[in-house]
Parts: C-alpha cells; structure tokens; sequence
C-alpha cells in the first residue's frame, strides 16, 4: 500500500516538475525500430531467450518479445539491443 | 548504445559457445560484471555469443558458477591474425621474398626490342642502344629516354625519329626511318598513252616520237619510244646497237569524254505519302523475342527500311538489339512530261554521266551536247560531249598517272 503511494507521490512530482518518468519511475525505455530492431533501456536481465521468445525483466515485471531469428546484438548492464524479425512486444506487470 | 565492434576487431574477440542448463543466468552475471557481450543467439543446445579476449576469464569464472560449459568457437580479429602470421613465419617471410623480387627483377631492363624499322637492322640499332648506356641489365632509373633518343638519332642519321618507352621489363625503340625523296626512275622505259585522243602537239625531251600531231591515239598506244638510234656512221662502219633510255616528253592531246542520258515522255514517280506503319521486335542474342506493331502492310506499294540498335550494350552479357521495320507508303504518280521538259531531264542525265568521267584540275574546252535516237517509243535522247585537252603520256611501268 505503501509502495503504491510512494510510486503515485514520485509520478505527481515527475508532473510538476517535467521529469522524463523513465528516470523518475525507474521505467524500461523501449525503442522500436520497424519491426528489425528493438532496443530496451533500464533493463533488469534476461529471464529466458530463444530465437523465437526474449523474455526480459524490467523494474515491476517482464517484457515479452517474441518473434523469428531474434538475436541480443548487445548486452550492456543497462541496456540491451535485439535484432530479428519482431512480431510482438507485450508487457507483464 | 552499439558495442564498438571495429574496436573488437582489432583487438581481437573469441565466439564462444555455452552449453548447460541456464544459460540465461550465465548471461545475466555476465551482465551485472559488466562484461559486454554481443550477436547472443541461441542454438538448439547451446549458446553462441562473442566476448572480448580480455573478459573470457572472467567469463570462465561465472561459468563456474551458473554450472555452464564454455568452449571457444572461433578466434576472430586482427590481434589473432597477427599472432597466426608469427607462428608462420615462414609464409610471411616467402610472401615479403615473392613481392620484393617481383620487385626488384621488375625495375630492370631485361629485353629491348626494336620496332619500325624497314631497312636499318633490329641488331644495328639494339647495338648503338647499349653503346648509349641501354643494354639488358641496366636498372630502369638510370636510363633517360629523351637522351637515349637524342643520341641514337644523332649516331644514326638514317632515323629521322626515335621514341623510347618501357612496358614492364622491356624497352621499346620505336623507330621511324627518313623516306628518301622518289629519285626519277632511270630505268628505260616508253611512254604509253593513257586515255583516247587526238594527237596536236609532241614533246620529246628524250627518246623517239612514235606519234604525230594530227594522229589518233588509243589507249596503250606507243607514244614516244624509250631508245636512240644513232646515225649511220658516214664512214661506213656498222650501225651501233640502239640504246635503251628512259623516255621522256609530253604528248598533248585533246580528248573527249561523253555521256548519254535518256528520259521518258510519261516518267513515272515514286513519291512518298508521309504515312507509314511500324514494326518493333525485340531481338535477344539474335532470336526474336517481342514483337510489337502492325505485321500486316496495308499499303499497295512501300519502301522498308530496317535500323538495328543496340540496348544495354556493356551492362547484359548477350547482345539485345531493337529492330525497327518501317514501312512508307508510297503513291506512283504517272507525269507526263512536253518533250522540251522530257529533253532537259535527258540532258542533265547525261552531263551527269559526262562531267564524273573528267579527271581532276583538266579545264574543258568546249561542250556539245546533241539530241540523239533513244530508239524506243516515248523516250527522248541526249548525247554530251566534253572536249578537253591533256597530256597522255604516262610511263608504261608506273601504275596511275
């Protein structure tokens, strides 16, 4: 209960004053580009990856990515880039 | 954010293949290390990824721990080529041999050879080109072909030009030999006539005249005989043989050439009525391929003509042409001509006929044109005649004039 408070307290001040919410929430940040690349910032680690399904954690839950020849063209302790043929990007909270 | 890959190229990378159970919590430690890894894809067993070389201890050490299996695929890099050319030594060492004798034969002058030359010997030139400092042997930056050339056209005055050049190991002496002036031929020989004529005037510088003025001439006659017969001696002694001389001398003639043209009193004209139909065919290597257009001609009378291009020349391997057919339609138009008019067109037909006989620079003298019995029904006949004057005599031996 209080956690949620918290959250809605940061999002009001990222409101007043114009924060980016990624930074203020801890939010991923996630870039498509096309349907070939797919780029995740603020990323927690990789929980399962195949070349059809790349399931990454992220603060509060997991994102999904599931589509064919999907490769980590690069893995940084913050970032990661996934390349391939990208059908669909779903989020779990 | 890219990883620097052309960084990793230099320093060299290692593709490394995981295999175990959880291979995501060994990329995952890896991660949190902050060990950059990149192109991770999965395999039905295993893992493949690249990593820096610097950074597979570490990764051997999380390994360990994730109860993963590394093995090394592939070493890839500048850092590993290098370090595989040191083991080879021997390759490198034959290869920089190979280049530097390529090299070094290279920048010599191993052949010389002689071109253009008709009548001064290959050997004779090649000779003064070594006494000039360029013989086979000779490095190719000691030789200065200006200099060479200037000297071996000043040792050969038969040269009037001299070019020097290299193509690789060969030196090239282009040559151009001084044409001497035609001497007169001295050889005997008579003078013939070159064309029909009437004979005015004779000139004879040497030999005898066969002709005289007033005399007509075919073509071929003997004009003026290459020989002097001396007198009979007044002492009686035997006749000497006649010498053989060149003759010499000019036979002026008048001469005439002449040209017969006809024309009909109904000509009939072929005139092209502006309409015309086309064919347009694809040709690929030779065989038709498309054809587009009329293939029928509706026209009762027409003149074709075909223009072949080429397309793509340079970019297809196979040659692919467009053949354009044109077909025109033409319209005969019968015209009845007066007979002055039908004259006129006969007269200009043959004075066309006429003056393409005339050689060049010959002034005419005088022209004739008389009317003349085509023979025929409903033609009309002109004769023209062109009265020039020449000088026919030619050498019997030489070809032209």
């Amino acid at each position: 209960m209080s956690g949620k408070s918290a959250g809605k307290w940061r999002q009001n001040l990222a409101d007043l004053l114009e924060l980016p919410r990624e930074i203020v929430l801890n939010l991923p940040r996630l870039t498509v580009i096309g349907n070939l690349q797919c780029y995740l910032e603020n990323h927690r680690g990789v929980i399962e990856y195949s070349s059809e399904i790349i399931r990454l954690s992220v603060n509060g839950g997991e994102l999904i990515i599931s589509g064919s020849d999907l490769i980590i063209r690069y893995l940084g302790s913050e970032e990661i880039a996934i390349d391939g043929t990208i059908n669909t990007v779903r989020y779990e909270f | 954010m890219s990883i620097p890959k052309i960084r990793y190229a230099v320093t060299g990378y290692l593709e490394i293949s995981v295999t175990g159970r959880a291979t995501e919590k060994f990329i995952n430690l890896a991660m949190q290390e902050g060990i950059p890894l990149w192109n991770i894809r999965h395999g039905p067993e295993y893992a493949v990824l690249n990593a820096d070389v610097d950074s597979f201890f570490d990764l051997r050490h999380l390994a360990k721990r994730s109860g993963c299996r590394l093995r090394i695929k592939r070493r890839a890099g500048l850092a590993f080529l290098i370090s595989r050319l040191i083991r080879r030594r021997g390759l490198v060492i034959g290869l920089l041999f190979f280049v530097t004798t390529l090299y070094t034969l290279s920048s010599f002058v191993l052949f010389v050879s002689v071109e253009g030359n008709e009548r001064i010997d290959s050997e004779h030139i090649r000779r003064l080109a070594a006494d000039a400092g360029a013989r086979p042997g000779v490095p190719k930056w000691r030789l200065n072909k200006d200099e060479l050339a200037h000297q071996l056209i000043l040792a050969e005055p038969e040269l009037a030009w001299v070019g020097v050049q290299m193509r690789g190991t060969r030196m090239v002496i282009e040559v151009k030999e001084k044409i001497k002036p035609p001497v007169a031929l001295e050889r005997p020989g008579h003078l013939v006539a070159a064309k029909d004529g009437l004979v005015y005037r004779v000139m004879v510088i040497s030999g005898v005249a066969r002709v005289a003025p007033g005399d007509t001439v075919s073509k071929g006659q003997l004009l003026i005989e290459g020989a002097l017969r001396p007198q009979a001696q007044q002492d009686g002694t035997a006749i000497p043989q006649a010498v053989a001389v060149r003759a010499r001398g000019e036979v002026w003639a008048q001469v005439w050439y002449e040209g017969y043209g006809e024309a009909a009193l109904v000509e009939t004209e072929r005139i092209p009525t502006g309409r015309h139909v086309s064919v347009w065919t694809l040709l690929i290597d030779g065989q038709p391929v498309l054809r587009v257009g009329r293939q029928q001609i509706p026209y009762i009378d027409y003149e074709r003509s075909a223009v072949r291009s080429a397309l793509f020349r340079g970019i297809l391997p196979f040659p692919v042409e467009l053949l354009t057919e044109s077909s025109y339609e033409i319209e005969r138009r019968k015209q009845r001509l007066a007979p002055e008019q039908a004259r006129k067109l006969a007269a200009e037909r043959a004075r066309f006929l006429a003056e393409s006989q005339l050689p060049a620079g010959v002034a005419v003298l005088s022209v004739t044109v008389t009317d003349q019995d085509p023979g025929r029904e409903g033609f009309v006949g002109v004769r023209h005649v062109l009265e020039t004057r020449e000088n026919i005599a030619k050498d019997e031996d030489s070809g032209g004039d």
